[in-house]
């Protein structure tokens, strides 16, 4: 079973959301920065394939709180089993999907069966579980079948959350416990565990239950958790209930009292075994309560076919991240209440990147300098902005800017475009003297990305020389010398360099590493700020991290470049780092649904616009069998 | 308990699964029905799942009729072949080509064969087809037209395993769509020839006529002769040519139901009208056996889809009374004649409590006239009723489950048009055992009536209905027989009694006689059946005094009695029984002829249970009704 679609309509945070998943891949990652309803997605996927009749609803699960539009979720599900495409269960309203994700009434020669469970709430707050196909035209109303909690319960959905330890219990609807009445006869093994562990609490419990465990603690060692030796039943004393008191026990210590990260762990192992790779997993914020290699297995182990049939995560982790692929990755962005789900565009371009500032992946906005040049300038400057004398009220790490080092000058175009093609906010610092990138920097801005550029043909070695006098070039050349790894030796180099480059000739009584001698020699200022210029970009003077970041020093503290381009330029850069992302609150309109479909029809995709979800077909009476009578 | 097989039977299915694809011919009454039912008893045996298809819904019937006998519960599927077409049909409009309506249109069921065909050539189809069924059985295979034919024969793509059961002999069906040649059946479905054909239906029964019916069937085969005027008639089979004689067949008919034997007879006639025809002339002796067309519920809705929104109400008033037991007290007049005029009724129920018990319906006929939509009188019609037979005079006890969110619910037990009893649900109530008492009184038929009041969603489950008694009870003639009320009501009293509150034998009081106030005498006239048999009882506690008894005609003649009882300390039972004789009024009385006090209670007069009914009048045409039934 795999699913191949969702659909959000005012569920929490999500006014609108829709997410084709590509049929190919089985672990997504969600990343994106706070309140972008990562965790949201994973909620409606629980709740649409919820295992059973009743679900709790809040006024608050609604979109704004507002109940008067109904909560609709849709999962598409195809690669069913046999059980579920019989008659009896699904047989009379599959749908199909093709290999975009678009959803057909019958499924066809060209599609994928699949079955669309829609959960949908209106404002009685009664949840309503029934299938969902596209209109036909001409047809008229679709009328949606109920799907039963059994058969939801054959696609279910299994989340490890904070409410981990109820599985670490063996109750009727723990994973322990279904995992023992697959096993064994649920209810004669646990009564007959529970009445001997009340007889005899410790010496008591049943060998089957035992076996049970150790199974449990193998699979538990292979997902990474600690190195049990110990793994049993015991009675935990701590419920006062019936059920679940039968608990795992590491030797005299239950489970349950373990670290967190152990407890979700163990969750999760006992969910596999229990659902044998027919579930989809949802791991919320997964490195959570782990250490980074416990979380680094964790992650090769839910990377693994055949563990579940599909791994949801969602992450803020840069270790995280850093063991996974690029094409692994699901930006998820909110904006005006509508949630966007998107794959990388060239996820192996990006590689290096995710592996070497994996940060940037987690950030809001992104800042991709065209060199280490650049990277050292900004990051001198992020540094002055956000702790200088006269710090910003909200530093960029709070407003989720990381800045990158980029990939030359179409390489950073391109990793720009990617970027802002999934939802990042990019500025782009680049040199204006590379043709081929100004061709991609155009389609930057095109997206909506800040792109930041010397005016006129300039790199920024040559923008800042083109406004310093003599002194002021002097002084740049000094500290270039200054950051040289060995600097008696770079004079000599520099001098050369410089030389070559049209500086005038000692033989002419000039010195090559004193701009005010030059003139004499017959080279004007305009000429030695070209030559200044371009030798420190050709020789790379600041071509290193740590060099850049003396570049920005010295353009923060040379007056002359108060002004100008580079002061405008330098602005813009500020202006677009600090540019607050507008409140959640201020994005969503009260009353509005035009809104969504805009937002979502923007230039982004160039796709026609069509709300996710089509007008509602009437919602089905609720089925008397999964009514409270039945409980 | 299932109804054993015989391991002959258990052979043959076992023998035809194991040769499928495959035929199997039989003549009628050979066990055809039999042999396909104990079929899918043998593939649901083993695990496996069966689609019954045949044409009639009375079909259908009969064989989960004969599954039910056999034990077989689940893993079968039984179907019309058109029902099972229009559901695939439905499903699966695009593939179908065909946009069918909710509910099926008889006239276009060749569409849905033909749409079903389609969609049952989809690979997705196929494999909803092999994932819901191993085995197919399709009975009455004769009226398979070309159409049936080719949609069994793409189901055979999807499952092999396909049975044909039939006898082209018996086709009813194709005389105006084109048959598949049989022979071209059996390619498809080989003839299983292993199963011997016997007169089943006739074991132990006229097995004689059975043998004979098998044989006279060669003359039925094409380019084979049957002679009716052969003399080798077996016993019991005569030729009367009756064909020239106006009444021959009134006349035979008339003249079979003199004969000396309990057998039923069946007059077959050609049209329904001429079956009317003939039952006409026989005066009721026989009964007409409904038409199946649904001509009744089509002219009906005829109707309605021409009506006037005006006239909705009106119909529903009219419609129901038609087709519901039970509404006896909504009269035409003044109520039907409101309807007819387009205004409500409910101001009559103000004015007259006759047509008490009719509320709900009454409401619910106004809510038609204030708001004329087919959705209000499809609302209007969600009361639902239920009649059951009761026999007289016997105590009933009706119980029943149920729950109600929103708004109250009434179940209502009718007999006549009168209300017997009733039980309130009331507004969100959780699940709750109901329980109404009664006494059949004089009917034979009581209607379960459930009305809804409005919106809301009620549950209701195991209606039940139990006799609480081996013997009819009598109801008791007597008015206040037990004293409870005033000692003088209903009676008759010479002299003043008192009540005695202390010195009861049951209820809350007895007459307490004084024989001090000599000559005091009570009595009760009450109305009787003449030539009935009647028991007369009554509990009577004399310390002192003595009483003597007796009952009287209507002239005073007694019928028992006079007959004294008296000085005794306890409470005893008296008891007289009697005939009515002639009578139709009955005087029970007691006097007072002693000193003491005597009390009395308990006095009742019921019909005799135990002595015979009247006699039967042998020229009763009654008696014969249940003998003849014409076709």
């Amino acid at each position: 079973m795999r699913i191949r679609r969702i659909d959000i309509e005012n569920f929490r945070g999500i006014k609108s959301a829709s997410w084709r998943l590509p049929a190919d891949r089985r672990f997504f990652v969600l990343i994106g920065p706070g309140d972008s309803t990562k965790t949201t997605v994973l909620s409606a996927i629980e709740r649409a394939l919820h295992d059973r009749a009743g679900l709790n609803v809040l006024d608050t699960d609604f979109h704004g709180a507002r109940v008067d539009e109904p909560i609709r979720i849709r999962v598409a599900i195809d690669d069913l089993p046999d059980e579920l495409i019989a008659m009896d269960a699904f047989g009379g309203f599959l749908a199909g999907i093709d290999d975009k994700g678009e959803l057909s009434h019958d499924p066809t020669d060209d599609s994928q069966r699949c079955v669309v469970v829609e959960f949908l709430v209106e404002g009685d707050l009664e949840p309503v579980w029934q299938s969902y196909r596209p209109p036909v035209n001409g047809m008229g109303e679709e009328e949606p079948h109920p799907i039963r909690a059994r058969h939801r319960a054959q696609m279910t959905a299994y989340r490890i959350d904070d409410r981990v330890d109820a599985h670490l219990r063996w109750s009727r609807t723990s994973s322990l416990g279904k995992l023992t009445s697959n096993r064994e006869d649920t209810r004669a093994t646990l009564t007959k565990a529970s009445r001997a562990a009340r007889d005899a609490a410790a010496e008591a419990v049943t060998d089957e239950l035992k076996a049970l465990a150790k199974d449990v603690q193998k699979q538990v060692q292979s997902i990474g958790t600690t190195d049990f030796s110990d793994l049993k039943p015991g009675l935990d004393v701590s419920l006062t209930n019936t059920q679940g008191n039968l608990a795992l026990f590491e030797g005299d210590v239950p489970l349950t009292n373990f670290g967190l990260g152990t407890r979700r762990l163990t969750g999760a192992a006992t969910q596999q075994l229990a659902n044998e790779g027919t579930t989809a997993l949802l791991v919320d914020e997964v490195e959570y309560g782990l250490e980074p290699h416990r979380l680094v297995h964790l992650l090769r182990h839910l990377r693994k076919e055949g563990t579940f049939s599909q791994v949801f995560v969602t992450t803020h982790s840069p270790t995280a991240l850093l063991h996974l692929e690029p094409d692994e990755l699901v930006m998820v962005r909110s904006a005006g209440g509508v949630t966007e789900l998107k794959p990388l565009d060239h996820p192996a371009s990006l590689r290096p990147l995710l592996k070497s500032c994996p940060e940037a992946f987690l950030a809001r906005c992104v800042v991709i300098n065209e060199g280490k040049t650049e990277y050292g300038v900004v990051l001198e400057h992020l540094d002055d902005w956000d702790h200088g004398t006269n710090p910003q009220l909200v530093p960029s790490a709070a407003l989720g800017v990381v800045a990158i080092e980029g990939n030359g000058g179409t390489g950073s175009a391109g990793q720009a475009k990617q970027f802002r093609g999934v939802g990042y906010d990019v500025v782009l610092f680049i040199d204006s003297d590379d043709r081929a990138a100004n061709d991609m920097v155009r389609e930057v801005e095109a997206l909506g990305g800040t792109v930041i550029q010397w005016t006129g043909g300039h790199s920024i070695e040559t923008a800042v020389c083109a406004q310093l006098d003599e002194a002021g070039l002097n002084a740049f050349i000094q500290a270039g010398l200054e950051v040289a790894d060995d600097e008696a030796a770079a004079k000599q180099s520099f001098a050369d360099n410089l030389g070559a480059n049209g500086a005038p000739h000692t033989a002419k009584g000039a010195d090559p590493l004193d701009v005010a001698t030059w003139g004499a020699a017959g080279v004007d200022l305009a000429k030695a700020r070209t030559v200044v210029g371009m030798t420190a970009k050709m020789k790379g003077w600041f071509k290193r991290v740590d060099k850049g970041r003396r570049l920005g020093r010295f353009i923060l503290d040379t007056a002359a470049l108060q002004t100008g381009d580079v002061k405008t330029k330098i602005d813009d850069l500020k202006a677009a780092i600090y540019a607050r992302p507008e409140s959640p609150a201020a994005e969503e309109p009260a009353d509005d649904t035009t809104d969504a479909c805009d937002i979502q029809g923007s230039a982004l995709d160039g796709e026609p616009v069509t709300p996710p979800i089509a007008p509602s077909a009437g919602r089905q009476p609720a089925d008397p069998r999964e009514g409270p009578g039945d409980a | 308990m299932p109804e054993h097989l015989s391991d002959e039977l258990k052979a043959d299915a076992a023998g035809f699964v194991s040769a499928l694809p495959a035929s199997v011919v039989m003549p009628a009454g050979a066990g055809k029905t039999h042999l396909l039912a104990a079929t899918a008893k043998h593939i649901v045996t083993d695990g496996r799942t069966v689609l019954v298809l045949t044409h009639t819904n009375a079909g259908v019937y009969a064989i989960s009729a004969r599954l039910k006998r056999f034990g077989v519960t689940k893993g079968v599927h039984v179907s019309t072949i058109t029902s099972f077409a229009f559901r695939l049909a439905r499903a699966y409009p695009v593939l179908g080509n065909m946009f069918v309506p909710k509910v099926m249109v008889p006239e276009d069921s060749q569409k849905y064969i033909q749409a079903a065909a389609k969609v049952t050539a989809a690979a997705h189809i196929k494999a909803i087809l092999a994932a819901s069924y191993t085995h197919v059985l399709v009975d009455e295979y004769q009226d398979c037209n070309e159409y049936h034919h080719s949609l069994v024969l793409k189901i055979k793509d999807a499952i092999p395993n396909i049975g044909i059961l039939g006898d082209p002999l018996q086709a009813i069906f194709g005389f105006t769509d084109p048959l598949p040649a049989w022979a071209d059946v059996l390619t498809d479905f080989p003839e299983h020839g292993a199963i011997e054909v016997k007169p089943r239906r006739w074991v132990g029964h006229n097995e004689v006529l059975g043998e004979w019916l098998l044989k006279v069937r060669d003359g039925l085969e094409p380019d084979h002769e049957l002679h009716l005027n052969s003399p080798n008639y077996p016993t019991g089979v005569t030729f009367t040519n009756v064909s020239g004689a106006p009444n021959g067949v009134t006349t035979a008919a008339l003249r079979a139901l003199s004969l000396p034997t309990a057998e039923t007879i069946l007059i077959i006639a050609a049209q329904a009208h001429i079956a009317r025809d003939i039952a006409g002339a026989l005066k009721g002796n026989y009964t007409v056996m409904e038409e199946i067309a649904g001509k009744f519920m089509a002219d009906w809705l005829a109707k309605l889809v021409t009506a006037d929104l005006a006239r909705y109400a009106s119909w529903l008033f009219s419609f129901t009374k038609k087709c519901h037991c039970g509404h006896g007290i909504l009269d035409p007049s003044p109520l039907g004649k409101r309807y007819a005029d387009g205004r409500i009724g409910s101001d009559l129920l103000t004015t007259s409590n006759k047509r008490a018990g009719a509320e709900p319906a009454i409401e619910a006929l106004d809510r038609v006239v204030t708001n004329p939509t087919l959705a209000e009188l499809a609302s209007a019609d969600s009361g639902t009723s239920q009649s059951f037979a009761v026999e007289p005079y016997h105590d009933y006890r009706v119980t029943f489950w149920a729950k109600s969110t929103e708004n109250r619910s009434l179940v209502r037990i009718l007999a006549d048009g009168a209300v017997v009893g009733e039980r309130t649900i009331p507004a969100n109530s959780e699940w709750t055992e109901y329980t109404v008492r009664l006494n059949a009184g004089t009917r034979t038929a009581l209607t379960l009536y459930v009305g809804f009041n409005g919106e809301g969603t009620y549950l209701f489950d195991d209606f039940s209905v139990q006799r609480m008694t081996d013997a009819p009870l009598y109801p008791n003639l007597v008015n206040n027989g037990e004293f409870d009320a005033k000692a003088t009501t209903n009676w008759v009293v010479g002299e003043a009694l008192e009540l005695s509150k202390d010195d009861k034998f049951t209820g809350s009081a007895s007459t307490k006689v004084d024989g001090s106030d000599s000559g005091t005498t009570l009595a009760q006239t009450v109305r009787a059946a003449s030539d009935t048999a009647y028991t007369m009882s009554f509990w009577v506690r004399s310390p002192g005094g003595t009483i003597s008894y007796v009952v009287r005609g209507a002239n005073g003649t007694p019928l028992t009695g006079p007959h004294t009882v008296g000085a005794d300390g306890g409470w005893v039972l008296i008891t007289e029984t009697f005939s009515s004789g002639e009578h139709t009024e009955l005087t029970v009385e007691f006097a007072d002829v002693g000193q003491g006090v005597s009390y009395l209670d308990s006095v009742e007069v019921r019909r005799t249970v135990d002595v015979p009914s009247e006699p039967t009048n042998p020229a009763d045409p009654t008696d014969l009704v249940d003998r003849g039934v014409a076709l």
